[in-house]
């Protein structure tokens, strides 16, 4: 299980989830400079640039997975991906290359963004897993062979429905293809400074009851991600979770298995 | 040098120090899967005259992996392997080509970064003289495997042993700058005659591997048509039983001239003295990576297999055939000196107008039994030496139709080579050409492209010892198929 590379014969899915809750607003980690909104933004563009490198094989993208972006705030629960793109639920890779909102060239290395900031309302995480849970199901019925699909919540962790949301999370995390069980993994981005945490495989010593309660939520890594894990650096255990705290979300990405990725070696 | 003199250096043993061994091919192929060539990250190369193999797997999460694999490959067959503790200085080379081809890399798109690097795994095989024998020398970093079968016996396996220990961040060659540690992995084993060598990338070996453990050894599997093996892997990867990754391997036989040969002045050798040109004929043309003009890279051959005689300075491949044709006739009382002076099948992709000539003839009549094949440019020679019978032919022969055992004639002044085919029919699409491989005491195949789909015929060389058809390069079976 879980052993699917991810390619164009079997694509994957990632569907990314997005809080645009007022609560964003904050400032993130005790920082006077940059609200969780901004932090958010800046993860989900980091995110979709990492999954796009990963299809590049230089001057082509493979289609190898499709894409979709929730964002969830008030009333809102829909597609979150502008421009071209807007209105559509799962686009292929390839197609969220060719179509970012812009693409800032100041710094050195091209920085696309696809997401602006936007903040909200409520926190409607449970409905945002429904919607979620609808594009899944929809598409592991047209590939049921694939590595099972993947979804990337990135948050403050505050939901208006603390109750539902595990329940749906649960649902969710039972759509299959023959490769395995939807993998949900979770991103907070909290307002309180603490330490990052990558992966964890207790709850032990997470700052507060968002975390814990996103911690629960997260899929328990597969042999496959936790070994492509440790191959990078980071120590695992077989508990360890699709959680991180704090930290760089493209750390989720790194994980996914596209195919051969380097270890180090010279 | 002599058989004498050969033993002369042979530190006091019966066994020729420097003996007359050739590689062979078993099967020999090139697979299109349906998707692009481009597609393809891995890379093979065979550099037939100083016995080096090479195979390399571009790691997906890279950027032109192909090239970059490509470029580790050329670099082996052109210089060597590399040894531990020098691969810096072994990187060099490949890493000055990625670095000089950096423009071909640029790209408008915002992902299309030249100065992102590439990583690839890698296996090269080399045979050396050694005292007493020959030895096998492997280099490796990463999860390309070599299998090694003597006697039918699974005798060397690895670096991997075990299918379970495959995963998807194998260790790599980087074309960028890395403060890695050299883990360059070497090995060596005193080589032995009838040694079949098979260097596979990471999907193939995973599924050898398993296969291995199911004690259902899979070798048998592994030969046949290009058709039998896209079908197989097809197969396999459907029934998840071999990972969807490109898949690329190179058989590697080894045998000695028989033993009718002892005392002769054998011109089998097996590091020749001369060195046939490594690139220059292609194959069917390639692109480069993702459609880049890296054609300098991508376009040799991923064999080039040739037969040439003893006598003669191998300079370009037209000139060896020209001079294998020409060659004195032998004794037209010796049958079997007859034929050997008479079989020599020199190719070289697109540079021998003689091959050229041979595949126009085989398109025009579309294989047919009994075609005759002429190499008009040939001269005059052994033509008049009464050679056996031209025969092609879709069956295998009898010993009745055997082309050696039929009544032979030619014109005089026309030199002709007689090619029976055993196995499948096939049109000639001389496009993508129509290399020969394998040249063994019994045996040359002939890649032919069909219509729809390659196949493979083998051709009879009617049984020749080695020793008896002249210098023999090496050449290597080649297998490619891309993931899909």
């Amino acid at each position: 299980m879980y052993s699917e590379p991810m390619s164009k014969k079997r694509p994957g899915c990632i569907v990314v989830l997005i809080d645009q809750s007022g609560s964003m607003s904050d400032p993130f980690a005790g920082s006077e400079k940059q609200a969780k909104d901004a932090a958010c933004a800046l993860a989900v563009n980091r995110v979709l640039r990492e999954l796009v490198l990963c299809c590049s094989r230089g001057k082509s993208i493979s289609p190898r997975c499709e894409i979709g972006v929730i964002g969830y705030g008030g009333a809102n629960v829909a597609s979150a991906v502008g421009g071209r793109l807007s209105g559509k639920t799962l686009v292929s890779i390839a197609d969220v290359a060719d179509s970012p909102l812009r693409v800032d060239r100041s710094e050195a290395r091209p920085y696309p963004v696809w997401i602006e900031p936007k903040a909200s309302g409520g926190t409607p995480m449970t409905a945002a897993f429904v919607l979620a849970s609808e594009w899944l199901s929809e598409w592991t019925a047209r590939h049921p062979d694939s590595f099972p699909p993947i979804v990337i919540n990135i948050t403050d962790g505050e939901p208006d429905d603390e109750d539902s949301v595990p329940v749906v999370g649960r649902r969710l995390c039972q759509i299959s293809t023959s490769n395995g069980a939807a993998l949900l993994l979770n991103a907070h981005i909290s307002s309180t400074a603490g330490n990052e945490v990558l992966l964890p495989d207790s709850d032990v010593g997470l700052p507060d009851a968002y975390a814990r309660l996103l911690f629960d939520l997260s899929s328990v890594l597969p042999d496959s991600l936790r070994k492509s894990a440790e191959v990078q650096g980071f120590a695992t255990t077989p508990s360890s979770r699709g959680f991180v705290y704090n930290a760089n979300v493209e750390t989720l990405v790194r994980l996914l298995t596209f195919g051969s990725r380097p270890a180090e070696g010279r | 040098m002599t058989a004498a003199m050969r033993r002369g250096r042979s530190h006091g043993t019966e066994e020729p120090a420097e003996s007359a061994w050739i590689a062979r091919t078993t099967s020999v192929s090139y697979l299109r899967s349906k998707l692009a060539e481009t597609e393809s990250e891995d890379a093979v190369g065979c550099r037939d005259s100083a016995h080096i193999y090479a195979i390399a797997d571009g790691a997906t999460l890279s950027a032109f992996a192909g090239h970059w694999a490509q470029l580790l490959v050329d670099h082996a067959c052109e210089n060597g392997l590399p040894r531990r503790g020098q691969l810096d200085a072994w990187l060099k080379v490949p890493n000055e080509q990625w670095d000089a081809a950096r423009s071909e890399r640029a790209g408008e798109a915002w992902w299309s970064d030249p100065n992102r690097t590439a990583s690839a795994t890698f296996l090269g095989a080399q045979l050396s003289p050694q005292a007493g024998g020959q030895e096998w020398r492997f280099a490796m970093i990463g999860d390309c495997c070599a299998f090694l079968l003597r006697r039918g016996e699974l005798i060397l396996v690895g670096p991997i042993t075990r299918s379970a220990d495959f995963d998807f961040n194998p260790r790599c060659l980087s074309s960028g700058p890395s403060e890695a540690p050299d883990d360059l992995r070497e090995k060596t084993i005193p080589a032995e005659q009838g040694d079949v060598l098979i260097l596979a990338t990471d999907a193939l070996a995973e599924w050898i591997l398993r296969r291995l453990e199911e004690r259902d050894p899979p070798w048998t599997d592994l030969r046949g048509s290009q058709d039998h093996l896209a079908s197989l892997f097809d197969r396999e990867r459907e029934a998840r039983r071999m990972k969807n990754d490109d898949v690329s391997f190179i058989v590697i036989s080894l045998e000695r001239a028989p033993a009718d040969c002892a005392g002769e002045d054998s011109p089998i050798t097996l590091l020749p003295s001369v060195e046939p040109p490594y690139d220059g004929s292609g194959r069917q043309p390639v692109e480069g990576p993702a459609g880049a003009n890296l054609d300098r890279y991508t376009k040799r051959p991923l064999t080039l297999p040739t037969l040439i005689d003893s006598g003669d300075p191998p300079a370009r491949p037209r000139q060896v055939a020209q001079a294998r044709l020409d060659a004195p006739a032998p004794p037209r009382d010796e049958h079997q000196k007859l034929r050997t002076a008479l079989i020599a099948l020199v190719v070289s992709l697109l540079t021998s107008s003689v091959v050229s000539i041979l595949m126009k003839d085989l398109t025009a009549k579309d294989l047919n039994p009994h075609v005759t094949l002429e190499a008009t440019d040939g001269g005059p020679g052994v033509a008049s030496a009464a050679p056996p019978v031209p025969s092609v032919s879709a069956q295998a022969p009898t010993a009745q139709e055997h082309p050696a055992n039929t009544a032979a004639s030619a014109a005089p002044g026309v030199t002709e080579v007689w090619v029976p085919i055993v196995g499948q029919a096939a049109k000639v699409d001389l496009a993508k050409g129509a290399p020969v491989y394998g040249p063994s005491a019994s045996s040359v195949g002939i890649l032919l492209t069909g219509v729809h789909t390659p196949v493979i015929a083998r051709v009879d060389l009617f049984g020749l010892p080695a020793c008896k058809l002249g210098r023999i390069e090496v050449s290597a079976a080649v297998l490619q198929k891309k993931a899909e």
